[in-house]
């Protein structure tokens, strides 16, 4: 055999190529510029980026390949099966996340939790649009999910009903949350009017016990746990986390899950969903059509939210009168939503601190948001 | 803002009585789709629990092509509506139970530090 014939068979793997592997490159390289350049949800969005290139090489030993009859197993694959098929990675990230959440804004003034439930409206109204479009049902609540506006509840519903399209589903719910600040502001301004988002709401200045805060994840546990049984998981991790935070006796566990649990396990939760990704799951119309209703369901929570908040002003008496802007708040993004609605505020009149208010509603669109994940299950699973 | 309150809550217990009853429809839903939609948007497994299976055998989970033929359904209306119906309904009932109890936690919690 000729030196160049060696060379040529040493390269030949180049000509497995495909196009389609080559756009996935592009769209891998454009999460990573995002990522980096844009910051735009970089902890998620500069893996999964990574790895979608990684996942697309031709015949790449990152993933499963069938070699003469034979299944090679890829790290990757490996990684799936072991946290995110079994749901796994989602609900670490969720004690991770509860142990960063202070729910004491909601606990001055839980009537704003009211916004929270209104919020999750998106969530339906995409499951109608996607069924209506021809998903099945699974598929459509697992699209309609992407208005949680929250990664590890959208994992865990999409694997749970065994969605087609985790993947797309992935990419759009992160990219979304990273949108936050783009996507709200019109939809807010649409809907409200300039006087209504000058509305003043006075903070109330109730101190929260540690008794009432440590009792919190607790019953709220409870009563989720038995009205959604199958959101017990999701809750019930996240508010592990948060009793881990408030207890007073755990901080060394409470900075652990806050830092170095969230963070390891987002590592690998971006590089593995990025299975996902390869070019044959991911290159399909429906994507495109995942994330157009992807769009809706985040339109439609913030538009929830506020016409929410809009009602509610129908009958309260003219001094205490409520801001719609933070009904836009309820959609879970924490904290963009509500520096979102603080910074629109601030915007219209300069001494109109609103971020108390809405981070008490941004809050309560985490909970909300995991009852929404829940409920879906529950009427569908 | 209580009496606001009180009213929601019995607007919400009222008007959920007619969803209870469609919840029954609710609980076939696959079946009505199946009548209702195009026979493709059937094709997914039986349960939840069939895919999981598929995911855990398969490992990268079922990533095969759906066969589903797009468009627009408008029957599809009847079976998500109720769905949308007690996914609203049941958010905004557990969120008041979820706030009559942080109001009695934080009575307490008030109770307590005034002792």
């Amino acid at each position: 055999m000729s030196f160049l014939q060696q060379l040529g068979d040493l390269f030949s793997n180049v000509t497995n190529l495909t196009w389609q592997q080559l756009v996935m490159w592009i769209i891998g390289g454009l999460l990573i510029y995002l990522a980096i350049k844009k910051d735009m949800e970089p902890t998620l969005l500069l893996p999964m980026g990574f790895g979608a290139i990684l996942v697309n090489l031709p015949n790449s030993g990152a993933v499963n390949q069938w070699v003469e009859g034979v299944l090679e197993e890829g790290p990757i694959d490996v990684l799936f099966a072991a946290g995110i098929a079994n749901e796994l990675f989602p609900l670490l990230l969720f004690i991770g996340i509860g142990a960063m959440i202070d729910f004491g804004p909601l606990l001055t003034n839980p009537k704003l939790m009211i916004f929270g439930a209104a919020a999750q409206f998106g969530i339906f109204f995409t499951l109608f649009l996607a069924n209506m479009v021809g998903f099945d049902l699974k598929d459509a609540a697992s699209i309609a999910i992407i208005g949680a506006a929250d990664g590890p509840t959208s994992i865990f519903v999409a694997n749970y009903l065994g969605s087609n399209y985790t993947g797309a589903i992935m990419v759009a719910a992160y990219s979304y949350m990273a949108l936050v600040p783009i996507v709200q502001p019109p939809v807010i301004k649409l809907l409200t009017t300039k006087k209504e988002r000058m509305i003043r709401m006075t903070n109330k200045d109730v101190r929260v016990s540690k008794r009432t805060k440590i009792l919190f994840p607790i019953v709220i546990t409870i009563i989720t746990g038995i009205v959604s049984p199958k959101s017990a998981p999701l809750i019930g991790f996240l508010m592990f986390g948060n009793l881990i935070r408030e207890c007073g006796v755990l901080d060394s566990l409470s900075e652990t899950a806050q830092k170095v649990l969230a963070n390891l396990v987002t590592l690998f939760l971006g590089l593995t969903i990025a299975t996902k990704m390869q070019a044959e799951f991911f290159l399909r119309w429906q994507t495109l059509l995942i994330i157009v209703l992807g769009l809706f369901a985040f339109i439609f929570d913030t538009a929830g939210g506020v016409l929410f908040a809009k009602l509610l002003n129908v009958f309260l008496p003219k001094d205490k009168k409520i801001n719609p802007m933070i009904g836009a708040a309820g959609i879970s993004a924490f904290p963009m939503s509500a520096r979102v609605v603080h910074k629109m505020g601030l915007a219209e009149d300069n001494s109109n601190f609103l971020l108390m208010h809405a981070i008490g509603v941004n809050v309560s669109g985490q909970i909300a948001s995991v009852i929404a994940g829940g409920l879906i299950l529950n009427l569908i699973g | 803002m209580k009496k606001l309150f009180a009213v929601i809550l019995t607007l919400l217990l009222v008007l959920s009585l007619p969803l209870f009853v469609m919840a029954e429809e609710t609980t076939t839903a696959p079946e009505t789709l199946a009548d209702t939609a195009p026979e493709e948007v059937t094709s997914t497994p039986e349960t939840a629990e069939d895919t999981a299976e598929e995911v855990t055998e398969s490992g990268t989970g079922s990533e095969t092509e759906p066969e589903i033929r797009f468009g627009f359904y408008p029957e599809t209306a009847w079976v998500t509506l109720p769905i949308m119906g007690m996914g609203m309904l049941g958010i905004f009932l557990v969120t008041l139970v979820i706030i009559l109890a942080v109001l009695v936690l934080s009575k307490i919690g008030q109770n307590r530090e005034e002792d």
